[in-house]
């Protein structure tokens, strides 16, 4: 180790955790400093990041890493509702009773013992992109920012007679999860499970497929005789359509395709007789819709309805999603293209490109808006060529994991990311399980830790 | 799969731990007071994300001379590879590794590996950026354990 290195160094006692920084406490509330400066003479340079999943921890994280590598005063403040995050990644096993929930669960104590991130257990209602603050949820505290960061995730489009406290997407959330784990649980023999794949794109498009077969499996190994359909927005399996067939095949899963949910009878009090209407569209060789279906109805015990996405309400609410669902960023910083909103950037499954929505995507995209925001600090460039790698793993059985992976590079033509590898495992198998659980311990230390 | 990473990266004199890991793990951190049955699952599984020591982590001065790119093209490898390269739960690192980046990902690009994760990720990346991440990669050192 040469003597010049930079040992990174570990602060404790200053970032007390005992307690999350409350709003108000003063420390960074208020003063809607206005600078043109990148980097204030009065103080360290401010970044404020929206969110703590992947998206969010990595980007707080890895500020505070190059940050200090760069000689760069960068004060983090992460904004996050909830003490821990619930990470969706691997949530499948939790669903199937394989994994203990709480192994699942990562607080923000790393990010703020050992990274100096200061935390703020609160929600953001509302952004002042010209005086660069953030209101919190009690409509007056402000927190200024210089940089804001946003990876708030997503949200669902509404069906008719949703009501996600009976009828759950389990896609997103703690308490989501919580729900389809227990109804799951209490699955009545030759009972009826109804999955809901959404319209892409959504939040990690192997997913509700791998949802299916590990919960019809799961149903099977407990001798519950269950009727299982999967009711597909597309006109087929999107991923790997072959292996799901097979898998569906084999547990005796209904599969149909071109699938409109028309409502859901989320059930009584006590959550029974729930059913779900849908039909089934008819689209010519483009795709376009030329027709469909009288209603069908299926009466069901659990209905796991992962409705279609959009980003989170955070930025409709901004203005960030420019009349679409989805905020669009340049990939080189991740910075909003709208007018006006400048020094905004948007990370992860509410950003727009066309990298999939996924955590580990998340991880990898905030590398890339930190380095690009730290050298621009530095009086440097963007990189301009950025790559943003991604692998995943996931059980598709009680025993057996599928991996995937894909690599999407900076188009300099389009101005946008574009895929240029992507590989599955040739099949799922048990071999695959450990390595799974390594990827996603390295996944979530480098997220979190 | 990995078996050639994990051999070349066996200089590093890793034990082994993965068992121990998971025994000592489970004796510090809390599996009780679950309030949705999770008392009947007994995974044996954690994610201990506290392992890497960061204070045991340097980065060179003169990484910060290095080219546009390099600390950024490496840190996408840190997702699976740990950060800087610190890899936890008996996964390759990558911090000190020069060469070895470049012999690795040469390898992986052959269609001989068409069946592993890293195939594809080794085809993401041209040669002027393999060699940027053989720039970065010598510059991390870590004294700590893992």
């Amino acid at each position: 180790m040469s003597n010049s290195s930079i040992a990174i160094e570990v602060r404790q006692a200053m970032w007390s955790r005992r307690g999350f920084l409350k709003a108000g406490a003063g420390l960074l509330a208020g003063v809607a400093g206005l600078n043109a400066l990148p980097v204030r003479a009065d103080g360290p340079y401010r970044i404020v990041v929206v969110g703590g999943g992947f998206g969010g921890a990595t980007a707080a994280k890895y500020f505070k890493l190059w940050g200090q590598e760069s000689g760069l005063d960068v004060a983090v403040t992460l904004i996050e509702p909830n003490a821990k995050y619930s990470s969706p990644i691997l949530s499948g096993m939790v669903v199937t009773r394989q994994l203990e929930i709480d192994r699942l669960d990562f607080g923000f104590d790393r990010l703020q013992d050992v990274h100096g991130v200061s935390l703020l257990q609160d929600s953001v209602t509302g952004i002042d992109a010209v005086g660069k603050t953030v209101t919190l949820s009690d409509g007056s505290t402000t927190v200024a920012y210089d940089r804001l960061i946003l990876s708030p995730g997503i949200s669902f489009v509404d069906v008719e007679g949703w009501d996600t406290d009976k009828v759950p997407h389990a896609w997103s959330g703690r308490d989501q999860l919580q729900l389809l784990t227990q109804q799951l649980a209490d699955f009545p023999e030759g009972g009826t499970f109804v999955l809901k794949v959404p319209a892409a794109p959504y939040r990690c498009p192997p997913g509700p497929y791998e949802r299916a077969s590990t919960v019809a499996d799961y149903l099977r190994a407990n001798n519950k005789n269950a009727r299982v359909v999967v009711l597909d927005a597309q006109a087929d399996i999107a991923v790997e359509p072959d292996t799901f067939h097979a898998l569906y095949d084999d547990f005796g899963v209904e599969y149909y395709g071109n699938i409109q949910i028309e409502r859901v009878n989320s059930g009584d009090a006590e959550g029974k007789s729930k059913s779900i209407t849908y039909v089934t569209l008819e689209k010519d060789i483009d795709g376009t819709v030329i027709g469909q279906s009288a209603e069908q109805t299926i009466e069901a015990d659990v209905i796991n309805l992962i409705g279609d996405h959009k980003a989170a309400d955070l930025i409709f609410d901004a203005g960030l999603n420019d009349g679409g669902n989805w905020a669009p960023v340049n990939p080189l910083t991740y910075e909003s293209t709208v007018a006006g909103k400048e020094f905004i950037h948007i990370l992860g499954d509410a950003q727009g490109t066309p990298i999939v929505k996924a955590g580990q995507a998340a991880n990898n995209e905030a590398k890339v808006c930190v380095d690009a925001i730290l050298r621009t600090l530095g009086g440097d460039s963007p990189y301009a060529t950025p790559i943003v790698t991604v692998g995943c793993s996931a059980p598709v059985t009680q025993t057996k994991v599928n991996w995937a992976g894909n690599v999407w590079r900076y188009n300099d033509g389009t101005l946008n990311m574009e895929k240029v590898a992507g590989k599955f495992a040739p099949e799922p198998t048990e071999a695959n399980w450990q390595p799974m659980l390594q990827w996603a311990h390295n996944l979530f230390a480098d997220s979190f830790g | 799969m990995n078996s050639n990473l994990k051999k070349r990266n066996m200089k590093l004199g890793r034990p082994a731990v993965l068992a121990v890991i998971g025994l000592s793990l489970s004796g510090c951190l809390d599996s009780s007071g679950s309030s949705n049955g999770d008392d009947e699952i007994n995974s044996g599984i954690y994610f201990d994300i506290s392992s890497v020591d960061y204070s045991a982590v340097s980065v060179d001065a003169s990484a910060a001379d290095l080219a546009s790119g390099a600390r950024l093209l490496a840190a996408q490898c840190a997702q699976c590879h740990g950060t800087y390269g610190v890899a936890v739960r008996e996964w390759p690192d990558l911090w000190g590794s020069g060469r070895q980046i470049g012999n690795w990902m040469s390898q992986y690009q052959d269609v001989n590996y068409a069946d592993n994760m890293m195939h594809v990720h080794a085809l993401g990346y041209t040669d002027d950026e393999v060699n940027l991440l053989k720039t970065y990669y010598p510059k991390i050192a870590y004294s700590g354990g893992q």
